[in-house]
């Protein structure tokens, strides 16, 4: 072999024995977790600048009478941020839009639900909080017996005050998020003074009433 | 004289030398980049100022703030002010120190919370709000809640992880280079030794310096053609900004210590070629005084 090809061939033959080597040294300690490698990147760069699709419009109610069951595959789930929906209680003149997920810069769009529990239909909790200032306003005076009517982008939700109670926010026997019946539990700040905080919430429970289950 | 066999055996050898010396020099300059990068605060904070992370972190703290505000009865232009760049870039450049030198004090936290409580105090005066004992104690509250947000926006991700690590490696990298450079420098004499002759001994350290460049080279570039970094599945946009930012870094230095070897090379490779122009040269010389001297 002439010594100028050598020149590009021997440094490329040190390349690939170094890759070998060091698959030969990490592979054991790599492999196992080589096929988890394609969970941590996604089809193309986020977008940060992207707001959520709204996916509830006023004007589109759902057939009267509603089906009683919902296909969950029939069903536009909503992305954290979107508005899906809007819930009233004409007791106490709330009339709120529903935004999905509980990052607390939404808040000020609207009535949020907590990602971490349901959505109205799926036969479990819903939690739902606002802030005391704007859209839960009026929420501590609710009282047992008014009804609740949710709105969403698949179907009308209909629930029953059960009572009311102020906790602390970490007080975990305030809230049973692990129920296997339809619920709904609103909550906001408790405030004793104009401004400030405190780490008191008003908790409101409403036991399911109407509206279709989503099945699989 | 060397015998063909004696010549092939010392052949077989060198291009063996040649090849460690390549992988010692990639070893080498993986870890000076380790110490240069990694395990350097300076090159942390230099990232972290240009991948735009502190705006970013200061930004989600203030929008956070503001709807603590409109619940707390404070107007969204009052949290707006709060925030000051210099003052959360001092605080995120302390918890990099502290993330790297053990005693070190991280965000002045309790500072931050003490001027927090007095503007917030200050702001319902204004309001001619009166400023009774539960006035206080939820002001306080508020002030303890957004300083709370301010500690966790401050601080590293992984931290607790990450400093262990951070300081328990740097001793052990110190050493391994200090040793890793002695066996460079021993594989090059060895190789000098066997290879008596200059120009010979140029050939393979070309081989090696060309390996351990290309050894350099690769990984980095296949990563940044690749596009894998801008796809990186993190949803916050700050910490996006700040790991892909992070990793184009490492890549680039990578690429510069790729170079540098590519550079020694090449002046090896010039030192080869005029070696051999003056072997060619004497050769000549040779035969010619030989030719002169048969006639």
């Amino acid at each position: 072999m002439a010594n100028g090809i050598k020149f590009i061939f021997y440094p490329i033959v040190f390349l690939l024995l170094s890759c070998t080597l060091t698959a030969a040294a990490l592979g054991p300690v790599v492999s196992p977790y080589l096929g988890m490698v394609d969970l941590l990147f996604l089809q193309s760069a986020p977008d940060f600048d992207r707001e959520a699709a709204d996916i509830y419009k006023e004007d589109d109610q759902p057939a009267e009478p509603q089906e009683s069951q919902l296909q969950r595959s029939e069903i536009q789930f909503p992305e954290e941020g979107a508005l899906f929906g809007k819930i009233l209680i004409p007791s106490v003149e709330i009339d709120a839009s529903l935004i999905y997920g509980d990052d607390i810069k939404n808040m000020k769009k609207g009535v949020e639900v907590y990602s971490g529990t349901y959505l109205p239909g799926q036969g479990r909790t819903v939690l739902m909080g606002a802030h005391v200032t704007t859209h839960f306003r009026t929420l501590e005076q609710v009282q047992a017996g008014a009804e609740i009517e949710v709105r969403t982008n698949y179907g009308v939700y209909t629930y029953v005050v059960t009572g009311t109670q102020i906790a602390r926010y970490d007080d975990t026997s305030a809230y049973d998020l692990t129920r296997r019946e339809e619920n709904l539990i609103l909550y906001t700040c408790h405030r004793i003074t104009g401004v400030g905080a405190t780490p008191y919430r008003v908790f409101v429970y409403a036991d399911y009433v109407s509206g279709p289950q989503i099945v699989s | 004289m060397a015998t063909p066999a004696q010549e092939r055996t010392r052949n077989v050898i060198s291009w063996l030398l040649s090849f460690l010396l390549s992988l010692f020099l990639s070893l080498f300059a993986l870890l000076i980049l380790t110490q240069a990068t990694i395990l350097s605060p300076a090159f942390l904070k230099r990232v972290m100022e240009q991948s735009g992370y502190i705006g970013y972190i200061k930004q989600d703290m203030e929008e956070i703030f503001v709807s603590y505000g409109i619940s707390s009865g404070f107007d969204e232009a009052f949290f707006l002010s709060v925030l000051d760049d210099a003052a959360v870039q001092a605080d995120v450049e302390r918890e990099i120190d502290s993330l790297y030198t053990a005693g070190r004090a991280g965000a002045d936290l309790e500072a931050f919370q003490s001027d927090l409580t007095e503007k917030l105090l200050e702001n319902v005066r204004q309001r001619e709000f009166v400023v009774t004992p539960e006035v206080e104690e939820a002001v306080g509250y508020l002030a303890t809640v957004c300083t709370e947000t301010y500690g966790e926006g401050v601080s590293l991700p992984l931290a607790s992880y990450a400093s262990d690590a951070l300081r328990s490696l740097r001793g052990p990298v110190r050493v391994a280079t200090g040793a890793v450079g002695l066996l460079c420098l021993f594989t090059l004499a060895f190789l000098f030794a066997i290879r008596r002759r200059r120009k010979a001994f140029c050939r393979y350290a070309v081989y090696a310096f060309s390996g351990a460049a290309l050894t350099l080279a690769l990984p980095p570039a296949i990563l940044l053609l690749s596009g894998r970094i801008e796809r990186i599945g993190i949803t916050g946009r700050a910490l996006y900004a700040f790991i892909t930012g992070y990793a184009r870094q490492i890549a680039y230095w990578l690429l510069a210590a790729a170079g540098v070897m590519l550079l020694l090379a090449l002046v090896l490779g010039a030192v080869y070629l005029v070696l051999a122009r003056r072997e060619n040269l004497r050769t000549d010389r040779e035969e010619t005084f030989l030719q002169s001297a048969d006639g």
